[in-house]
């Protein structure tokens, strides 16, 4: 139990959040930066004391357990400045505290319990901007949870265990399963159309910790562990079945985000795109080889572009008054800095290899490449409509409108600081299985720069041809399928219950009422009729008796 | 025995004398009656630990004492109802007539012998055909006339059933017959031929399938007391108490139901009546027919019982018969509150009584779910004995009828509510009230009495039932 | 008499008696009177009475059956009156001794 430290500091930090909050609103958010501070420091704590302490979790799980935490101290600060209400505040602890606690933990039991946590404080995010998104946005998380539950089940049958430290599986359902459960929490295909209704409601603080960074952290660590820990020998279809995911979740949002209206939606589709750009990776880098370990530190590195992303944009939309594209018009001569942050996270989320680091996504274009050509196809796809589109917006922010600027203030600081992981990847900052934090330089890859080229290429050859409206129109939300195919199920069910009705409760009590009516019909009040019954009675008594006395 | 015995009957006896002489008198008569049946009721329930262990044949003690129990109860509470409700002008008669009739039914249950038997039973149908037809009304001669018949020719089959008794066993008095029995181990033929021909007689006497034709006319046309007197403890003394003592015999002398052919015989004859009573009442008009009817389906479940013979089903049908005796009279009582309140009983010339008589309603909602076997009421424990005992035994065709009847009683029986006692008050029920204490007292004793039997079943079981199992095993 | 209620004798006057209770029980039910229902009934009731004294005969225990017999005449009496009244009430109510048309109660 002593492992799960860390996850109770932001926890006990929550409940007097959620005691104190309605008394002291900055009680709230200093108790939300003090609780995920506490957490953070709790992980270091527990990384020097490993050797000691049973259970210990693993220098993967501490990073990006560590990871989680500074992602929700950003989160706090960045809120203190707008969020008033202290749920916001609870939510962010509750979350950081589940979100640690999924990670360090040594059991899938346990893991799941936390995992699950999570869908009630992503419910209490969204509840006070819009009920349906936070409806729509639990249902299709818990519709992953319950595919992570059953492969958890089938895991479970035929290894018996769930602690970690001695689980081998191979049986394909369980990790198809589980995969999908993984990956759905951080939006892959069919489970990410919550996070575009949700990022046009949502405050940017939970759209920078929640979508962007938790999510997608966790569902790194959990892919890592199927893949490192729960199947080391991946069973063969699994790595198909990853590229096939990859490439839908990749191509339906790469579409989409060739519509943006604003960058909200720009950067929710952007989300949905690296999960999925991930899988593919993964599944292809299967295909022709086994050694995933780098995969730690490539979701790392997206996760905090896409949080640093968040919060620049959060920061000009405070800054612009706005965040779709004639907001930002302008924007680049009254706050440079945030235009070059954008603009880097933008380079990195497309791809371009200057401030990636060694692996993502070229490699992963070559992964893929080597895996099947065609599919190759996909990080392409992925690349050349996030540039198209980020490149709108930066096109807009480099506008020569004079526009007057409101401070940002220390918002504009945090998305610095977000930043400064990128930063640090980008020089080559490389996280080891031994240690945690030892930097060194990787150098960078020149051999990209070519297919690069060649993207850009095709991307100006993009931005002249007219693909607007038939991308516009391909809309495939599950969540609205699925409304329509239940009501669909009930109206059948209605059906069925009518014949039932008819069957067990009309017509029995119709035979019912009829028979009494001739038995009632039978007693006219004879009395000579009512002898011979009786003698007819005996005469039966008779037969009956003697029949067993033979 | 002897000696209490002597006093059940006796005394009752001499009060009815006694009442005779007051015929015109209102109130004398009505509060002789009560005093001695109360006492009489008193004395019973004290002295029933000590009848304990002189059995003739076992578990014949505690029952008698039970039914002695069960007799005076009902007959207290007829007694007190009818000194309210007996609208007559010789009520001297009239008490002395119920007197008698309590008198007589304590002989049969305490006779030691077939003959005595007979002569009590003769006693209490003579007093019932009186009692029935009292108020000269042409329904009630009527129904007094077809209860005559049949149960004349019921007596006639006991009486040939004792005259082969004589002639196989020697005597008819139950020593001789269970020395008998011992006597012929072996073959048990001749007495099973013997014991079914009375227990034939007995079977019409109870008002089962397809004898039961005198039932509903007599219960229907009779007045509410006496209905209460009738359907609570005539037909379940006369009928099924010795039903019971008959088949107790002829379980020992099969030693169990396997190889008991008129047993079995009995049970269907039974089983019969359960659904056809359950399913008569259903379209039934009037209240007391349609209680009548639902008289006959519980006999068939105390005779399904009763004929099965293992301890669990005796015990079953003798708690049943004290449940019946209680529901079933507070049923009647409360018919007759309706009658004299609203002036008729049919069920679809009223509605929402409820309002009016909320008491009355009350105490009939109660019996009414007890009947249906509903928990936590008394009925529920003896029916679930009762179906227990039936699928232990392995008649599990049996056992299922028997509950699906307990789902048409359900039925009828909320089919009145809804139309009588619930619903949206009628127009003609403007001027209902209750009529008074003494009409309603019977009823909440009655009711008290379903609930603390239901509530307090194991008080029941250990004091009353287990001895009775024990004594049977 | 006591040649007739013997042991030996006991079959054929059981059949007598059967008989007697089966053609008193056909009276009852084939009457249009309620008079012969009645005397229907007594014919039953003499045929039980004679399937008891002769029982008693067989088996050898003619004192009890003669007390026996004499009770159940003695109960018959009482039964044949109350039957006598219950017809002239039927009679005054209804002005007939039909008992087809005594239907008041159906159902």
């Amino acid at each position: 139990m002593t492992i799960y430290f860390p996850a109770a500091f932001p926890l006990a930090c929550a409940l007097l959040a959620a005691a104190l909050g309605k008394f002291m609103p900055r009680a709230a958010k200093f108790l939300a930066f003090a609780g995920t501070s506490l957490a953070f420091i709790g992980l270091i704590t527990l990384n020097n004391f490993s050797n000691i302490i049973n259970n210990a979790p693993d220098t993967a799980a501490l990073t990006i357990a560590c990871f989680i935490a500074l992602y929700g101290i950003l989160a706090s600060l960045w809120a203190a400045q707008e969020e008033e209400s202290p749920l916001f505040y609870f939510n962010i602890l509750l979350s950081t505290a589940f979100a640690v606690g999924a990670v360090i933990t040594d059991n899938l039991l346990a893991m799941l319990f936390f995992w699950e946590g999570l869908l009630i404080t992503l419910y209490l995010f969204l509840m006070p901007y819009n009920k349906d998104t936070a409806l729509k946005a639990f249902l299709i998380n818990a519709a992953g949870d319950i595919v992570l539950l059953a492969g958890i089940c089938l895991f479970y049958a035929n290894s018996h265990s769930l602690l970690y430290v001695s689980l081998i599986g191979d049986n394909f359902w369980a990790f198809a399963l589980i995969f999908c459960g993984a990956a759905a929490k951080a939006g892959a295909f069919p489970f990410h159309s919550w996070i575009a209704p949700a990022a046009k409601d949502a405050p940017f603080a939970f759209l920078a910790m929640m979508p962007a960074a938790f999510e997608k952290l966790l569902a790194i660590f959990l892919l890592g562990r199927i893949f490192i820990v729960l199947f080391p020998v991946p069973p063969d279809m699994a790595r198909v079945f990853a590229c096939i995911i990859g490439a839908i979740t990749v191509i339906v949002s790469a579409a989409r985000m060739l519509v943006f209206k604003d960058l909200r939606g720009l950067l929710a589709w952007a989300v949905v795109m690296q999960i999925g750009l991930f899988i593919t990776a993964l599944g292809a880098r299967l295909i022709t080889e086994t050694d995933i370990s780098y995969i730690l530190n490539h979701g790392i590195f997206k996760a905090a572009l896409l949080a640093c992303a968040f919060f620049t944009a959060g920061a000009l939309n405070k800054a612009c008054g706005g965040n779709d594209i004639a907001a930002l018009r302008g924007a680049a001569k009254t706050d440079i800095l945030l235009f070059a942050a954008l603009l880097i996270c933008a380079l990195g989320l497309a791809g371009v290899s200057i401030v990636d680091i060694i692996f993502i996504p070229n490699a992963a274009l070559i992964d893929c490449y080597d895996a099947m050509p065609m599919l190759a196809a996909v990080p392409a796809a992925a690349a050349l409509s996030a540039l198209f589109a980020f490149g709108k917006v930066l096109l807009a922010m480099l506008h020569k409108t004079h526009k007057i600027a409101r401070p940002a203030g220390l918002q504009k600081a945090i998305a610095l600081a977000a930043f400064a992981p990128v930063l640090f990847f980008t020089f080559g900052l490389e996280f080891s299985a031994e240690h945690l934090f030892l930097p060194h330089f990787s150098g960078v890859h020149t051999g990209a720069v070519s297919v690069i080229c060649i993207v850009l290429l095709l991307a100006g050859l993009l931005l002249a041809a007219k693909v607007k409206q038939p991308v516009y129109e391909f809309k495939y939300d599950t969540y609205d399928r699925a409304k329509a195919a239940i009501s669909f199920c009930a109206d059948i069910l209605f059906m069925v219950d009518r014949v039932m009705d008819k069957l067990f409760d009309y017509l029995p009590s119709q035979v019912v009422k009829n028979l009494a009516r001739g038995l009632s019909q039978a007693h006219r009040g004879n009395t000579p009729q009512y002898i011979i019954w009786a003698v007819a009675g005996i005469a039966v008594f008779i037969i009956l008796a003697w029949g067993g006395l033979k | 025995m002897l000696m209490s015995a002597a006093f059940f009957i006796v005394i009752p006896l001499a009060a009815a004398a006694v009442c005779a002489f007051f015929n015109k008198k209102q109130t004398a008569p009505a509060v002789l009656a009560n005093i001695v049946l109360a006492c009489g009721l008193l004395l019973s329930l004290t002295t029933f630990s000590d009848n304990l262990g002189q059995d003739w044949f076992y578990g014949q003690a505690v029952l008698s004492s039970f039914m002695t129990i069960i007799i005076y109860l009902v007959s207290s509470a007829v007694a007190f109802f009818a000194a309210f409700a007996a609208s007559t002008k010789r009520r001297g008669s009239y008490f002395a007539m119920l007197l008698v009739i309590t008198a007589g039914m304590a002989g049969v249950v305490n006779a030691a012998d077939f003959f005595t038997l007979y002569v009590y039973l003769e006693v209490v149908s003579v007093c019932s055909y009186a009692l029935i037809s009292f108020y000269n009304r042409p329904r009630s001669t009527e129904g007094a006339i077809r209860y005559f018949y049949l149960s004349s020719i019921a007596s006639a089959i006991l009486l040939f059933s004792i005259s082969l008794l004589m002639v196989y066993a020697g005597g008819t008095s139950y020593e001789v017959l269970t020395a008998k029995i011992l006597a012929t181990q072996g073959s048990p033929a001749p007495l099973n031929i013997i014991l079914g021909i009375m227990a034939l007689a007995f079977m019409i006497k109870a008002g089962l399938f397809p004898f039961h034709s005198w039932t509903p006319d007599a219960y229907e046309s009779a007045t509410s007391p006496v209905s209460a007197l009738l359907a609570g403890i005539v037909t379940k003394v006369v009928g099924t108490y010795a039903l019971m003592v008959v088949c107790m015999l002829l379980s020992i002398i099969n030693f169990g139901i396997a190889n008991n052919p008129v047993g079995r015989a009995v049970m269907w004859f039974g089983l019969a009546s359960i659904i056809f009573g359950a399913l008569n009442a259903q379209e039934q008009k009037d209240f007391k027919r349609m209680l009548a009817y639902s008289s006959i389906s519980q006999m068939g479940y105390i005779t399904i019982a009763a004929a099965l013979a293992t301890p669990l089903a005796m015990a079953g049908a003798l708690f049943h018969m004290f449940n019946h005796a209680t529901f079933k009279a507070l049923l009647f009582f409360a018919a007759g509150s309706v009658k004299r309140a609203t002036g008729s009983t049919e069920i679809d010339s009223m509605s929402g009584l409820q309002a009016k008589m909320p008491y009355t309603a009350g105490a009939a909602t109660v019996a009414m779910l007890s009947t249906a076997g509903v928990p936590p009421f008394s009925g529920f424990w003896s029916k679930l004995f009762i179906i227990a005992a039936l699928w232990q035994a392995g008649f599990y065709g049996m056992a299922a009828a028997a509950l699906f009847a307990s789902v048409l009683t359900l039925a009828y029986f909320l089919k009145l509510q809804r139309g009588m006692f619930f619903g949206k008050p009628s127009d003609n029920i403007k001027d209902v009230r209750e009529r008074g204490a003494g009409f309603l007292i019977p009823c909440f004793v009655f009711a008290f009495i379903i609930i603390a039997a239901g509530l307090y079943f194991p008080f029941i079981y250990d004091n009353f039932l287990s001895p009775f199992i024990r004594v049977l095993q | 008499m006591n040649s007739l209620f013997t042991p030996e004798n006991l079959q054929f006057n059981y059949f007598v008696a059967l008989m007697m209770f089966f053609i008193g029980v056909y009276t009852m039910a084939a009457s249009r009177n309620l008079i012969r229902l009645l005397i229907g009934l007594e014919i039953t009731s003499k045929g039980c009475m004679l399937a008891l004294i002769s029982a008693g005969g067989a088996a050898g225990n003619m004192p009890t059956a003669q007390a026996l017999l004499i009770i159940m005449i003695s109960v018959e009496a009482v039964v044949v009156a109350v039957g006598l009244i219950l017809i002239i009430r039927a009679f005054r109510q209804q002005g007939n001794i039909d008992p087809t048309k005594l239907s008041g109660l159906k159902g």
